[in-house]
């Protein structure tokens, strides 16, 4: 599946942001969206970044592309590094890189028509003239399952996953090689999802793209990525090829979100724990596995240190003193 | 543009206030082949405080001048005022307030101080003191009332450009490389064209209604050339015995101000392209 070659690479990346200033200028501590993320994708893979709301899989999705700057740490696209404030270096390495958001009618301008929405890319990014252009958009629009006819129609005149279909278009209009997907079917109807992802899994295939396809849907999971990367509270907890990691899962949060999604199936299991206990008040700490206030299996050094991901074997990497086995009874 | 047109017919009012106002314009354009009278020919010996009859429509003022031929000629004035500064202060206000709210930083907190300043200043004031500084001008009019209009709408353009710059369809803009004089212009300008219009034509009724007043000070269009607001501060000692000459302009001004509401209001759902009729 992959060929090897490494084509996006993010390495400890840190995004903090700090909260308004409280009203007589106390500044406030800083909230860590991600805290030292490391990922590494090669060329013609589907990685599926996984993780509950709130474990910064949308901020990642940003960094990645380059619409945010990450606090620290760094992103290579194709062994280019996209951080620094080098505009140029940056609108370069954009051409390669697309981004598709969770709400398609949020990412479509509502005055633009779904046509011209895409000929302008296509004009700005491969300088065509008007006419030749409105073409290749035209062929985009049906490449992604629309009619030529819907080139003069507005947004608000698709349906959600209709619009979903122009907005991977114009994605795809600046011939990206690498494309990150944010959700991008936990907006739509169920019915329509399948569609969508195929309709991904199939332009994968047809412009050759590397994928990073962000969700929460472990069932989505199984279907497109070769390999998946758990985030929770900003860091990457396990990773590894998505069918071993799906059948046995070796951290105890990917253990939880494994049983979590097979409650949802025909004679499925019951969780390992109680996922109630999701919503936690306080940032997580520093220091320490971010996941042991949850976790079943927790023994008191799993607050100490921080606790770094550990290879395993077969390409899978875990972040749990438990599952590696370093805990093992002094 | 055609949906736009479409959209638009179907708002009655705002089509009525539209028709109304063409007429206006038109009538203020062919004035010397609508009017009986010579606006500015007084007829002293037994032609003045005449109320209304056929020969003098809306009756005629303290120097026998025909009500009607003034309303007509000083409609040019009042209009032309009012449409070329709330053109002006329309487009400072938009460039303003979209620099404001696209780029933020320094240049925003400056353009907002600015914006708080002049609005903590009277309106009227601010006007009286520029116009008394120089000469009486038609231009000068315009200039100072373009420059001391185009707060509010640099407020609200910013204001929309704010919300709008974090929308996806704009991050999706940048994400797919487009520069910000495109994002600026194509994507987040045409987005704030409802406000805008809506602010325009507002601002021409309210901009005819300073002019008025200033005119009505006496510090606007300087005789004998009639404005709007003029004829009214030359009706107002006659409101007793000659109530024609007051209430005629005055219901000028109340009529085209309503108008360009009714407009705006009808703009505001026709530039809207969800907008279904």
């Amino acid at each position: 599946m992959s060929g090897g070659k490494e084509i996006f690479r993010a390495r400890a990346v840190v995004k903090e942001y700090i909260p308004g200033r409280g009203f007589f200028g106390r500044s406030r501590r800083p909230v860590r969206a991600l805290d030292g993320v490391d990922l590494s994708i090669d060329e013609g893979e589907v990685v599926a970044l996984v993780g509950e709301s709130g474990s910064g899989k949308s901020t990642f999705a940003r960094i990645a592309v380059g619409l945010e700057p990450p606090t620290s740490g760094s992103i290579r696209l194709g062994g280019i590094d996209i951080a620094p404030g080098d505009k140029a270096a940056l609108r370069a390495a954009r051409r390669r890189m697309q981004i598709i958001f969770q709400d398609p009618s949020g990412s479509l301008n509502p005055r633009i028509t779904a046509g011209e929405a895409l000929a302008e890319v296509i004009r700005v990014h491969r300088r065509a003239p008007r006419r030749a252009a409105k073409e290749a958009a035209v062929d985009l629009l049906e490449r992604v399952g629309l009619g030529g006819d819907d080139y003069r129609r507005y947004p608000h005149e698709f349906s959600g996953g209709q619009r979903q279909r122009i907005a991977i278009a114009r994605s795809l209009a600046a011939s990206p090689r690498f494309l990150v997907a944010d959700e991008p079917l936990s907006a739509l109807d169920v019915s329509i999802q399948a569609q969508i992802l195929h309709l991904l899994i199939r332009l994968k295939k047809e412009f050759a793209l590397t994928l990073l396809f962000i969700t929460h849907n472990l069932a989505v999971v199984e279907n497109i990525a070769d390999r998946v990367a758990v985030l929770y509270r900003g860091r990457i907890q396990e990773e590894g090829p998505a069918g071993l990691l799906l059948r046995t899962p070796l951290h105890p949060y990917t253990k939880e979100l494994v049983a979590a999604a097979v409650l949802f199936r025909p004679g499925g299991g019951r969780p390992v724990a109680d996922l109630s206990s999701a919503v936690l008040p306080d940032p997580p700490a520093a220091e320490g596995c971010p996941f042991e206030p949850r976790c079943p299996i927790a023994r008191a050094r799993c607050v100490g240190a921080r606790i770094e991901a550990i290879d395993t074997g077969g390409g899978r990497k875990v972040a749990c003193l438990r599952a590696t086995g370093e805990d093992t009874p002094a | 543009m055609s949906r736009a047109t479409v959209n638009f017919a179907h708002s009655r009012l705002a089509a009525a206030g539209g028709i109304a106002i063409l007429l206006l314009v038109l009538a203020s354009l062919f004035a010397p082949l609508l009017t009986p009278h010579d606006p500015d020919r007084q007829h002293l010996d037994g032609g003045i405080y005449l109320p209304p009859s056929v020969d003098h429509p809306l009756g005629t003022d303290k120097f026998g001048r025909d009500i009607f031929s003034r309303i007509l000629y000083g409609g040019r004035v009042s209009l032309a005022i009012g449409f070329f500064a709330a053109a002006m202060s329309v487009t400072l206000g938009t460039l303003a307030g979209a620099t404001a709210g696209y780029f933020r930083g320094v240049g925003e907190g400056v353009i907002m101080r600015v914006v708080d300043v002049l609005l903590a200043f009277p309106r009227l004031i601010l006007l009286l003191a520029l116009v008394a500084l120089f000469h009486p001008s038609l231009v000068l009019l315009v200039v100072v009332l373009g420059l001391t209009g185009w707060m509010g709408t640099a407020r609200i353009v910013r204001g929309e450009v704010l919300s709008l710059r974090e929308r996806e369809f704009i991050l999706a803009g940048r994400a797919l490389g487009f520069r910000a004089p495109r994002i600026l212009f194509r994507h987040i300008l045409p987005n704030v064209l409802g406000p805008v219009i809506v602010a325009a034509t507002l601002s021409i009724g309210n901009t005819i209604l300073i002019e008025a007043s200033l005119s009505f000070l006496g510090l606007g269009v300087q005789p004998p050339m009639a404005s709007w607001g003029s004829m009214i501060n030359d009706g107002k000692e006659a409101l007793t015995h000659a109530w024609w000459i007051a209430t005629f302009p005055g219901l000028a001004v109340l009529v085209t101000v309503s108008c360009f509401n009714l407009v705006g209001d009808g703009m505001r759902d026709a530039f809207d392209p969800r907008f279904e009729p």
